[in-house]
């Protein structure tokens, strides 16, 4: 690994080796060691922490920065304003419909009784009346649904026999919400990463050759800012507040930089890059006062107004929507021209050639927003809607009364609303939809891999294919495998076991550590050039320190700043959130120090001169039960953020360590995802394999929740008899997988047996499946509310009367008790009653033939769904929160496989039963083993999942030598020390055994590969999708066959049907499908007209609607939607006329 | 009643007020809808007068219930005329070509004749011509700008979009409004035979009926109100949308008859011609496109008709249908090629119309005594005079069954032998639905042969599918004779076989044929029972020390006596290679006179989706239906083959000895100094330029070149060192599935991983991943994996192979949506053309497209390699071998 030769001041390499190896032994760090980093790591971070970290933030800090941002509240009368002093937030609460608080709610009487698991909230206001203060009042401005298992949440405290008792697993890790009942997530949000400057091309074939863009953003509010540089080489800012391009020298002028030198140096000292300014000058040179500038910007925005008001505008302008994260008062436009200064500069570097374009993949380009963020942006706009409603109502009240009773008008529903409303749809602020999603709670796994998604802005309808590849960045921090088939590929990520997000460090902090290691602040440098105190000599050698993407000063030495940062950092004297990164090249010299929110860091062994910083002592400490944090504050492991990363030179195994090295891996597997890391044999996987069994394994039905005979989902399965995996992976335990499993370890043959497992079919042990393999329940949900209507009027829950309308038979009740609802372990089936329900007339719908309205009760019951049958398992009676009753109903059903039910391996094996064999019929090994499972040896070479081989072997080792395998990608037991123990055991050590053919007793030709390997039974079966029509109901509208197998629906002859059958040459089937057996009627042409006429049956004649009863009218046989078409058309005044002929005439040419 | 009639043209026009007044049933003026208590108002939009839509409810118009009563149109009359912005386009044309003044034409008199007489002509020989004449002719007379018949001087007419005309004079640039009024008059005045000169039908479409006096209000059929759960009525959007309408056109005609003042009446009927507008088309392009409260946007006429849930696309072109199913599907190889396994469950719901005759009347009174529940039993009795008698609610079905007779029609279950529509989704090809004959069993799954997965491009895990039963005996037949299994064993694509063997099959055939396999004569009779045949084996090949005979033999019994044909094996390849009869390695294989003589069969000779094979030339020359039998009896046979012998799949078939490894280790350090080496001359600039690139590119070119040698040396090292009877090499020889890449990987190394074309590169500054150094050119650092799936990725390597991995699955993901789009607008442009009696190909107004199908009239289903006559077939078939 030596350079070949140094080429513009970089060394170019052409490495040869070491070969890698995917097993390699380490002597300096055993494997063990290792896995207790990351044990504690992820005990710590936890698999939800970062929502919760970040829930936290938001309670603790962001609230308050919202809340306080302007806490003087100025009203439109003289002298009287009102002034925020403080905030509280209460304890979870629900308030009932007689207005009693109920302060004893718990998160699982919630989601029975559809509320939401939310605190209030009250802030502390003082009226302040011409300088002379009121009484302080608190009041409630509404609720927050709060996060569980955050810090304001009373089960975070405790115990685990406590969360039994409430009705909670105690395994949950929260992270999510309880909204109106329903358990949703905030998904974390990829975001490009804000106040920093990005520098690109310019689109093809527009006037723009180079542009430079950054987002400024605080809390809740972002500005868009771009410098572009044209053709002819002049730049231009563009943002929002402005309409149109302002040139560059004339924001500069506007900002306070009247001296045309002023503002070159601003950009930069070096003199190459001041030239490329000189286009810009001298198309501003009009506009040579700061006035003048701001006169300009002004008469964008006030057009037509006076000059005094049009400089008062732009200021004002220039002021909020401009940077605005650098200072929105007059004092900070300097900084603001310093910074567009920069952004010129960099652009300029850029245009120049002396720095590549800004990797907009690039994570260290990239944030992640979780649910505090989120929450803040939607509680900002909230609480603004808020505060105007106050002050509207105030105004109004302080109008007609002397004193306010502020209390009175603070209407707190208008936070509660807003928030609630946009949690429970997924929309967002600015129209952003699926924030919000209900979390997935298919089996353990799918929940909590939901929890750790990052999803992508971009748009799935277009291709985008750089932003959906793998980034090298992404190594560490988002699953290399898991992401979906289909458009979401590659937008939709996974965070990699390992990856923590930052929550963030006061900036403050870090710029005063900066300040006392030496760093020359961006002012006092800019006004020693200006004062010619300093020169472009001097500073060429000088790093440029940027702090969160903005520049801060320069430091005569960067490098030495970064290495006595670090080692600050290892001491634990400055946060170990906070990352530095050290850009240097023949031209550029730049210091990036991070500390914002939302980076994903990853963690890493520290190496110093050669030598791991970890010793034997540190793992026996955290062996003890020290948290990983020491590590941290050690500075033997770092956290990296994909910025520093850049600076690293990070080594697989100790082994590997030269004097270059500057980290090394704590756990390789780690860098997948909470999916992919249940597969054992990973690394021996084709790589589409290993993405589709993470898409698989969060479809396996399992052992999901505890609690689950407790929880209300409206769909759950409940696996009979989860078994944990035989073949492990060192993350299940961690993950809580071998607690909650989803499969069963099953005796699996490869070969070729009846032909009933081709092409991707298995055949399964019919006697196993008697014995219980595999079996399931499925529960189903029914829910109804007892509603009130205005006018006394209100839903009965009870057996309905033979008279009411819509009775269903009397069959259809037979099911309920006296009290309306459903006996329990009662038998039901499609179409009958599980809780009857009347509700009373509504006018319109009862129009019988005479006109007279009939005032009968509606049926209005809740059935089982069509084509599903069930046991009722429990029903639950509650009261909503407006204080009707609830009543839900849970049935169950028994799923025992057959054919056509989907089970897959963990390898990306999917396939559906294609025969159930007794045992008697199935092939037997010498010991007569029959195997649960037989596949086709066919599946195999294709997909290449060797992993899968592997685990077959290792399953049968395990199962023999009564103890586990680590199958953990890269760290797992030997496969020939596996095989070795196959032949002590006793078996051959390939792994194959002879076996016999089970319908004749004849020895197979040759011995079969045969093993144990974990299986998943996914949700998808047969029961749940068979579905046939002949005739049924149709649609009001185009009365064509209704849609949907729950609504008894047809299916869809497409136009792709349709053109096979065109290109079949078959006319009649083709009438048949499209008239014959959709939607065929009968219309009455005039043939004189054209027109639709009828019969009418009063006079028994024939009408035309133009003729009348003179029309000459045929019956002819269409399509209805054919019927509407033509009424439509119509409608639209355009005249369709219908040209008869014979029904059967003969061909003429 | 008059004799039904079918329709055989649509004349379009535009409706005239007089044609709108005559057929309304009721003008509407109220803009409420419901009394307090729920009645529909009448003269509102929801006037009972305009069509029953309740149940039970009589119109009072045509005395019909819901079921007859097509619904009838009412009207508005506007209290000022609004455009129709469908037509604005014509409208504008027409003022641009008729004088301001006069409205004539803009055609001077002496041209006006020629054209006249001249389009005459055209009209009747050319009317595609005479199209694009009276194009022309509006285009001239747009060009004109002094009348040739007032000499007024034309103003330039301007529209503002969406329906707002100016009037601009040419000098002085003046631009004046010409309201809806103005427009209609100016049209008015346009003389017929004006109009006829470019392309009017004056008695179908004066051009002033494209400006609305009177509105059209559809029935309510045409926007049903919907009633939700909880009793609220919603109307359709369209009823809120003629309710606006209706509203401001009250108060419109208020103001006029008031005297407001004119800035009023112009804001009114600008209101009301933005809601005419909304009304008929919601995404005009120019206005905003009305709301629900909501803010969603309505649905209004245009909306419904276009786009793919559009009437058109949505219920037209297709639509939802009865007497369908839908489930899993499983496979079945013991069921025919052209059968498919219904379950009852389903075949109980399916039912077929069948007619009592003397002689099916025993057998549906037995149907209809089991019943709707019991299969095989009925669902319905349709008696002569068209009652329907649902089974479900009869107590005594006996007396139904007694009470048949012919002339009744019982809907019975689905039985075996219906024929039935067998479809998988996406149906990219005609083969993607065929006629299936039912097989009703046990289960919930749809049961289907193996051998017909490739047509439908269908597999196991978790695939579904669907059924349609044909329920006219025409469609039936068409079913049973044109959409037939067997008729697309050979596929139009190519003239191959698409039906053909698939995995167990090809390998089970392969290890049938090889020359080692010899079998006793128990052993023969079991394979004989697996195919069904009861026949006595042929002379055995070898008599002593036992009687063995060769598999080659067994496979004879089922070809014709008459049958030759020679070929290669998809085994001849690598050092199995053979051209010609004189074959060591048995990879040719030589049928003659109904012998397999040598030559294994495969995938090349029995495959699916293979081009010349033997089940080819078999089913080709004797008929598919002999092709299919073969396939029904000797593919069973095969899977047989394979029970007997075992055949598995182990992880040591991907096993490569130490020493093997060794080599190829070796290869690769070769390789990866190569690299070096074409760095260092990159470097210095030495390297050679491959023509059109950069030298960095070139560089690129170079160590991907030389990779992938590497890559090809070490499969062939592994390759080598397999035993030939390894499963996994098997499988990939024979073509039953994977091939040697696959093995490369799995026993030798990956080789080269890339994005895009290229090596992977993207990640930090200069290096993909910080386990390398920055500028690293080398292999290891740019994605090539060294190791192989037996022996395992490191993490970096596992990294990489998934950055190359995910380009697959995006590229999978974009590449359909996008295929799916081009075939769509592909069949759309293909699919009026047909091939007429006289070879030429037509489109659907007789023009001629092609003079000859193909240039050489050769149907690729009958023409082999695309050739009329194979000669040497013909030769080989009359003389019992080729030459």
């Amino acid at each position: 690994m030596s350079s070949i030769a140094v080429v513009g001041g970089e060394k170019i390499h052409s490495s040869t080796g070491p070969i890698p190896l995917a097993h390699p032994e380490s002597k300096l760090l055993r494997s063990d060691d290792r896995w207790v980093v990351i044990e504690a790591f992820i005990k710590e971070k936890g698999i939800t922490k970062h929502h919760i970290e970040s829930f936290n933030t938001f309670i603790s800090r962001t609230l308050k920065e919202i809340i306080m941002e302007e806490p003087v509240i100025e009203t439109s009368i003289p002298g009287f304003k009102l002034i925020i002093k403080g905030f509280r937030v209460g304890e979870p609460q629900v308030r009932e419909v007689d207005g009693s608080i109920n302060r004893n709610i718990t998160p699982m009487e919630c989601r029975h009784r559809d509320l939401t698991y939310a605190v209030p909230l009250y802030i502390t206001v003082v009226t302040v009346e011409n300088n002379v203060a009121g009484n302080s009042v608190e009041v409630p401005v509404g609720e927050i649904p709060i996060m569980i298992k955050s810090s304001i949440d009373p089960l975070q405290k405790m115990s685990e026999e406590e969360l039994i008792k409430m009705g909670e697993d105690p395994k949950d890790p929260g992270g999510y919400f309880i909204i109106d009942g329903t358990e949703r997530i905030i998904v974390a949000q990829e975001d490009l990463a804000s106040n920093r400057v990005l520098v690109d091309y310019g689109q093809e074939g527009l006037n723009i050759t180079h542009t430079a863009k950054v987002v400024s953003s605080i809390t809740g509010f972002r500005v868009p800012t771009i410098l572009d540089r044209h053709k002819d080489g002049t730049f231009h800012v563009s943002f929002p507040a402005v309409p149109g391009k302002i040139p560059f020298i004339v924001i500069m002028r506007a900002l306070g930089l009247e001296a045309d030198r002023d503002i070159a140096l601003a950009v930069s000292p070096d003199p190459d890059i001041q030239t490329e300014l000189f286009a810009s000058f001298v198309q501003a040179s009009d506009i040579a006062t700061v006035e003048d500038a701001l006169d300009y910007i002004g008469s964008r925005v006030a057009i037509g107004q006076a000059r005094e008001s049009r400089i008062e505008r732009a200021k004002y302008i220039l002021d909020n929507y401009l940077l605005p994260h650098l200072g929105t008062k007059p004092e900070d436009r300097l900084k603001k021209a310093l910074f567009l200064g920069q952004m010129a500069c960099k652009l300029i570097e850029f245009a120049l050639g002396r720095r590549p374009a800004d990797d907009k993949d690039h994570y260290a380009n990239k944030r992640i927003k979780l649910a505090g963020d989120m929450l803040a942006l939607l509680f900002r706009v909230a609480f603004k809607a808020f505060l105007r409603d106050l002050r509207y109502q105030v105004e109004r009240a302080k109008i007609k009364e002397r004193r306010v009773n502020i209390a009175l008008y603070a209407r707190g529903d208008i936070i509660t609303e807003r928030i609630r409303h946009a949690m429970a749809t997924g929309t967002w602020i600015g129209g952003r939809t699926g924030v919000s999603q209900i979390l997935d709670r298919t089996n353990w796994l799918s929940s909590l891999s939901h929890m750790r998604r990052v999803i992508s802005p971009l748009s799935r309808s277009q291709p985008h294919f750089e932003a959906r590849d793998l980034h090298g960045t992404q190594f560490g921090r988002l699953c290399p495998f898991e992401t979906p088939e289909g458009p979401n590929c590659g937008l939709v990520k996974n965070l990699a076991l390992m990856a923590t997000i930052s929550v963030g460090v006061s900036e403050e902090e870090v710029l005063n550590s900066l300040y006392s290691l030496g760093l020359m602040p961006l002012i006092d440098v800019y006004n020693k050039l200006r004062n010619g105190e300093l020169d472009y000599e001097t500073m060429s050698k000088w790093s440029k320190v940027f702090l969160n993407g903005t520049l801060v000063g320069y430091h005569s030495d960067g490098e030495a700043l970064v290495k006595e940062l670090r080692r600050l950092r290892r001491v634990g004297k400055i946060h170990y959130e906070v990352n530095v990164a050290h850009y240097k090249t023949q031209y550029i010299n730049e210091v990036y120090v991070n500390c914002d929110s939302g980076r994903i860091l990853r963690p890493l062994f520290v190496v110093e001169q050669g030598k791991l910083k970890i010793t034997k002592e540190h793992i026996e400490r955290l062996r003890r039960g020290e948290p990983f944090e020491m590590l941290l504050r050690e500075g033997v492991v770092e956290l990296l953020d994909a910025e520093e990363e850049e600076n690293a030179l990070i080594a697989v195994n100790p082994e590997e360590i030269t004097l270059e090295t500057t980290h090394v891996e704590i756990w390789p597997p780690a860098i997948m995802g909470i999916a992919a890391s249940t597969i054992p044999y990973a690394e021996h996987n084709q790589s589409p394999r290993n993405a589709y069994q993470s898409a698989m394994a969060k479809q396996a039905l399992g052992f999901y929740m505890a609690n689950f005979i407790l929880r209300v989902d409206t769909r759950s399965h409940i696996l009979h008899y989860p078994q944990i995996p035989l073949v492990q992976t060192r993350a299940l335990s961690i993950i809580g997988y071998n607690d909650r499993p989803s499969g069963q370890n099953m005796i699996v043959a490869i070969m070729s047996y009846s032909g009933y497992n081709m092409e991707d079919a298995i055949i399964m042990n019919k006697s196993s499946v008697d014995r219980g393999l595999a079996r399931s329940n499925f529960f189903r949900l029914y829910s109804t509310e007892e509603l009130k209507y205005p006018g006394g009027q209100e839903d009965r829950i009870e057996i309905p009367d033979t008279k009411v309308l819509g009775y269903r038979g009397k069959e259809a009740y037979l099911k309920l008790d006296e009290d309306g609802m459903a006996k329990v372990e009662v038998m039901v089936g499609g179409g009958e009653a599980l809780i009857g329900k009347t509700s009373p007339p509504r006018f319109v719908e009862e129009f019988k033939g005479y006109g007279i309205l009939a005032q009968r009760r509606k049926d209005s019951s809740v059935t089982v769904r069509h084509g599903e049958v069930g046991w009722v398992d429990t029903v639950f009676i509650s009261t909503s929160s407006e204080g009707y009753r609830v009543v839900k109903v849970k049935v169950r059903d028994l799923r025992v496989p057959e054919v056509g039910d989907k089970f897959a391996s963990r390898h990306g094996q999917k396939g559906v039963i294609g025969a159930l064999i007794p045992q008697y019929d199935m092939p037997y090994t010498v010991e007569g083993i029959t195997p649960d499972v037989i596949i086709n040896p066919h599946a195999l070479p294709s997909r290449m999942t060797l992993g899968q081989l592997m685990e077959s072997l290792a399953g049968k080792v395990a199962a023999l030598r009564g103890k586990f395998v680590d199958g953990t990608p890269f760290f797992e037991e030997n496969i020939e020390d596996l095989k070795k123990q196959l032949l002590v055991f006793g078996y051959p050590l390939d792994g194959t055994e002879p076996m016999y053919d089970g319908r004749t007793g004849e020895l197979v030709g040759n011995p079969i590969f045969i093993g144990i390997v974990y299986y998943q039974k996914l949700h998808h079966m047969v029961a749940d999708k068979i579905h046939a029509r002949s005739k049924g109901p149709v649609q009001l509208l185009t009365r064509q066959p209704t849609e949907g197998r729950a609504r008894e629906g047809g299916l869809r002859f497409g136009e792709m049907e349709r053109d096979t059958l065109i290109g079949h040459g078959a006319s009649a089937l083709l009438k048949e499908r499209m008239v014959e057996s959709s939607d065929k009627t009968i219309i009455y042409v005039c043939e004189l007209c054209g027109f639709i006429g009828w019969y009418n049956k009063k006079k028994e004649v024939y009408e035309c609607p133009i003729h009348g009863d003179k029309g000459v009218l045929h019956p002819v046989a269409v399509p209805y939607a054919f019927k509407l078409l033509i009424q439509e058309l119509m409608s639209l005044g355009v005249k369709p006329r219908l040209v008869l002929t014979e029904r059967h005439k003969r061909y003429a040419s | 009643m008059a004799e039904e009639k079918i329709v055989s043209a649509i004349k379009f026009g535009i409706l005239s007020p007089d044609e709108i007044r005559k057929m309304s049933a009721v003008q509407v003026t109220s803009p409420e809808t419901y009394d307090e208590d729920g009645t529909p108002k009448s003269y509102s939009v929801m006037d009972p007068r305009l069509g029953a839509i309740e149940p039970g409810q009589v119109c009072p118009i045509c005395g019909n219930t819901i079921k007859g009563c097509p619904g009838h149109f009412g009207h508005i009359e506007l209290a000022l005329p609004v455009i129709n912005v469908l037509f604005v386009k014509h409208i504008y044309e027409l003022l641009k070509a008729t004088c301001s003044r006069c409205s004539r034409l803009k055609i001077s008199p002496e041209a006006f004749e020629r054209y006249r007489k001249y389009l005459f002509r055209l009209k009747e020989r050319y009317p595609y011509l005479a199209k694009l004449f009276m194009e022309y002719i509006k285009r001239q007379a747009m060009k004109v700008t002094e009348c040739p018949y007032c000499g007024a001087k034309q103003p330039k007419i301007k529209l503002e979009k969406p329906t707002t005309f100016y009037e601009q004079d040419p000098e002085t640039g003046d631009r004046i409004r010409l309201n809806s009024r103005d427009v209609r008059k100016r049209l008015e005045m346009i003389p017929n035979e004006d109009l006829e000169l470019i392309g009017y039908d004056p008695r179908d479409s004066r051009p002033e009926w494209m400006v609305f006096t009177v509105l059209p209000v559809p029935p309510t059929a045409i926007r049903p109100s919907i009633l939700i759960e909880t009793g609220i009525r919603s109307e359709d959007d369209i009823t809120h949308k003629l309710v606006d309408i209706v509203r401001t056109n009250e108060r419109l005609r208020e103001h006029l008859s008031s005297g407001a003042p004119e800035i009023i009446i112009d804001d009114m009927w600008e209101l009301l011609q933005y809601h005419v507008t909304t009304y008929l088309d919601n995404e005009v392009p120019g206005i905003p496109p009305a709301k629900h409260r909501s803010g969603r946007p309505l649905k209004t006429l245009a909306q419904r008709l276009r786009g793919k849930e559009g009437r058109f696309r949505g219920n037209l072109s297709g639509k939802r249908v009865d007497f369908s199913a839908r489930t899993v599907i499983s496979p079945d190889p013991y069921l025919s090629i052209n059968e498919v396994g219904v379950p009852t469950d389903i075949a109980k719901i399916l039912t077929i119309p069948e007619k009592v005759t003397d002689w099916n009347i025993d057998e549906l009174r037995r149907y209809v005594l089991n019943g709707p529940s019991k299969w095989p039993g009925a669902n319905y009795v349709v008696t002569p005079d068209g009652r329907r008698i649902d089974l479900r609610y009869v107590r005594d079905r006996k007396s139904v069954a007694e009470s048949l007779a012919p002339g009744y029609v019982v809907e019975r279950h689905l039985k075996d032998g219906d024929v039935v529509l067998f479809n998988r989704q996406p149906s990219l090809h005609r083969m993607s639905m065929m006629g299936h004959v039912v097989k009703v069993l046990p289960g919930r799954t749809f049961r289907l042969h193996l051998a017909v997965c490739p047509p439908y491009n269908a597999d196991f895990d978790g695939d579904e599918m669907n059924l349609h039963v044909p329920q006219t005996e025409d469609a039936r037949s068409e079913a049973r004779l044109l959409l037939k299994v067997q008729s697309h064993i050979l596929t139009p694509r190519y003239g191959g076989i698409i039906i053909g063997a698939i995995q167990d099959y090809i390998s089970g055939a392969y290890f049938l044929t090889i020359k080692s396999m010899l079998l006793e004569r128990d052993e023969v009779i079991k394979l004989l029972a697996a195919a069904g045949v009861v026949k006595e084996p042929p002379e055995p090949a070898i008599l002593s020390p036992k009687k063995l005979w060769t598999g080659k033999q067994i496979v004879s019994m089922f070809l014709p006596q008459d049958f030759n044909y020679h070929g290669k094996a998809n085994i001849s390849s690598g050092h199995l290679k053979c051209d010609d009869i004189n074959c060591f390695w048995d990879s040719y294989v030589v049928v003659k006179q109904g012998k397999l003589l040598m030559g294994v069969l495969d995938k090349k000779s029995i495959g699916a989706e293979q081009q010349d094979s033997l089940l080819y030339w078999l089913s080709k020359e004797y008929g598919v239906e002999v092709g299919a039998l073969f396939m029904d009896k000797l593919f069973r046979m095969f899977l047989r083959v394979l029970e007997l012998r075992g055949f598995t799949l182990k992880l040591d078939d991907v096993a490569i000895d130490e020493e093997g490894r060794r080599q190829i280790i070796q290869l690769q350090q070769e390789a990866f100094e190569k690299v070096r080496n074409l760095v260092e001359q990159y470097v210095r600039r030495e390297l050679e330029v491959v023509p059109g690139r950069s030298l960095e590119e070139s560089l690129e070119i170079r160590i991907l070149e030389v990779l992938a040698e590497a890559r090809d040396k070490a499969g062939e090292i592994a390759v080598a060192r397999l035993n030939p009877f390894n499963n996994a090499f098997v499988m990939a020889r024979t073509g039953a599935r994977g091939n040697v890449l696959n093995l490369t990987q799995m026993a030798a190394t990956l080789g080269q991983m890339t994005v895009r074309g290229e090596r992977i590169w993207r990640g930090y500054m200069g290096r993909a991943l910080p386990h390398f150094k920055q500028n690293d050119l080398g292999a290891l650092a740019r994605g090539f994996v060294v190791n192989s799936f037996y022996t395992g990725l490191s993490v970096t390597e596992m990294f990489m192979h998934a950055a190359g991995g995910r380009e697959g699955l995006v590229d999978t993901a974009v590449r359909t949506s996008q295929s799916g789009y081009m075939q769509r607008r592909l069949v759309n442009a293909l699919i009026d053309l047909y091939v007429d009696y006289d070879y030429t190909v037509r489109d659907s107004e007789g023009s001629i497209i092609q003079f000859i199908y193909g240039e050489d009239k050769a149907d690729p289903i009958k023409a082999p390699h695309g050739r009329i006559v194979n000669i040497e077939r013909v030769v080989e078939k009359v003389l019992g071998s080729s030459k």
